[in-house]
């Protein structure tokens, strides 16, 4: 088992800003006895874009998911636009606002159509008014080509292109800094 | 004892008089139990301390008999000054006594729904209260369903109970009904029937109910 190990960033595209919308610190993470995260530096700058690959169960996801606090560190300091998070912080909810995530498996809500999907957030934790969450999320469901299927109820029959749409729709609502979790299909190239 | 028909007409419109309080009274108290069991269930899942403290209040309320629970609430809180009115003693005893029970099958409603969908919504942003209100509770209710509306139905047929508290609902009307003239067989049949016809729309209510959430689902 390989752990990320201090990594160096470089810009991919995008303009790297003075302000760093992600710094972490000597982060160390333990799943009980395994030893995740060791000693992982990392300064993701505002506008920057990264990439982070490794070999299954290096723990790239969990780095992610402890940037907003999805899962709790043991050592080491992490600032999302500087602010420091971490067990204990309180309102974590209103740094989270700020933080999009793709989920590896996506997590969409069944029940709710995909418009609603984007704007549930933007209703309920940014607190912006129906109307115009709702003019966003169709804005960049128009981006990502699927305007049409804003009032489809996300239907997980469709697993068989499940990483086609939702994955974008969810997108739509991402403001802040970015996490995506998606194993690129290798067959199609994109 | 004869059935005797022409009798039964002539007290069908004293009894079938109290079938809007049987109603409405079972529909209050089915609101009840569902917000109490709800608020319950929310609240045992919530931090250790509280959590023991409510699973405790659950299992103390299913592990007493209702009319235990309607006496004790009828004839106890006078006594610390608390008077309300009879239908509305029989509304918090039964809301309170299947708050339990529904408490119960929230649990298994909630157990269902991924982990992934409480992860979703937290990296979001959400508030713990949005969370169970546009995640939980919507996803919930469509597991839960049919389950959820046999208890609607057992809340139906224990507002009888709260003849003995002299709610005025039908099994009452029905047997002063009988007492004043010695037949049982006629009020009890109609009552019986009423019941009857009420369970089983409840019970098509439910179903529908059920179809509309999972057509939404596969729409
Ligand atoms: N909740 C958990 N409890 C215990 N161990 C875990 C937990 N989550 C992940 N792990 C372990 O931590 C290691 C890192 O997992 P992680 O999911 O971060 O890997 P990954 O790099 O994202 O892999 P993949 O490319 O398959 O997504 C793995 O060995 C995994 O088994
Ligand atoms: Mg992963």
């Amino acid at each position: 088992m390989t752990a990320v190990e201090a990594m160096s960033t470089g810009v991919v595209g995008g303009v790297l800003e003075m302000e760093p919308a992600v710094e972490i610190k000597k982060l160390n993470k333990w799943y009980g006895k395994l030893h995740v995260l060791k000693d992982v530096d990392l300064t993701v700058g505002t506008g920057e874009q990264i990439v982070i690959c490794g070999p299954s169960g290096s723990g790239k996801s969990t780095l992610i998911r402890c940037v907003n606090q999805l899962e709790e560190h043991q050592q080491g300091e992490i600032r999302v636009n500087g602010r420091e998070v971490g067990p204990g912080v309180r309102a974590m909810h209103e740094i989270r606002r700020n933080v999009g995530m793709v989920f590896q498996h996506f997590n969409l809500f069944p029940h709710l159509t995909v418009l609603r999907n984007c704007t549930l957030a933007l209703t309920r934790a940014k607190r912006l008014p129906r109307g115009e969450a709702e003019d966003i999320a169709r804005h960049y469901l128009a981006r990502v080509k699927i305007p049409e299927k804003a009032d489809a109820i996300q239907a997980s029959s469709q697993a068989g292109n499940a990483s086609a749409w939702p994955s974008h729709a969810l997108y739509a609502c991402i403001h802040g800094s970015c996490c995506s979790m998606s194993r690129l299909p290798l067959s199609t190239p994109r | 004892m004869t059935f005797d028909f022409a009798f039964a007409l002539s007290v069908l419109p004293t009894i079938l008089a109290a079938v809007g309080t049987t109603i409405w009274v079972a529909i209050a108290s089915c609101l009840g139990a569902a917000l109490l069991g709800f608020v319950l269930e929310i609240l045992r899942r919530s931090g250790r301390l509280l959590g023991y403290a409510m699973r405790f209040v659950i299992d103390f309320i299913r592990s007493t008999p209702v009319l235990v629970q309607i006496y004790f609430l009828y004839f106890v809180l006078p006594f610390y000054g608390v008077t309300l009115p009879a239908y509305a003693v029989g509304v918090l005893a039964l809301s309170v006594y299947y708050s339990g029970y529904l408490a119960e099958v929230f649990k298994a409603g909630i157990d269902t729904i991924s982990a992934g969908q409480f992860e979703a919504a937290t990296a979001l942003g959400l508030k713990h209260f949005d969370t169970i209100i546009f995640v939980i509770a919507p996803q919930m209710l469509r597991n839960i369903a049919a389950p959820m509306g046999n208890y609607f139905v057992s809340i139906l047929k224990a507002t009888p109970y709260l003849a003995v508290i002299a709610v005025p609902e039908m099994l009452g009307a029905a047997m002063e009904v009988s007492s004043d003239t010695f037949r049982y067989a006629e009020p009890m049949l109609i009552v019986g029937v009423v019941f009857l016809i009420l369970a089983v729309s409840i019970a098509q209510l439910v179903r529908q109910l059920e179809n509309k959430l999972l057509a939404s689902e596969k729409r």
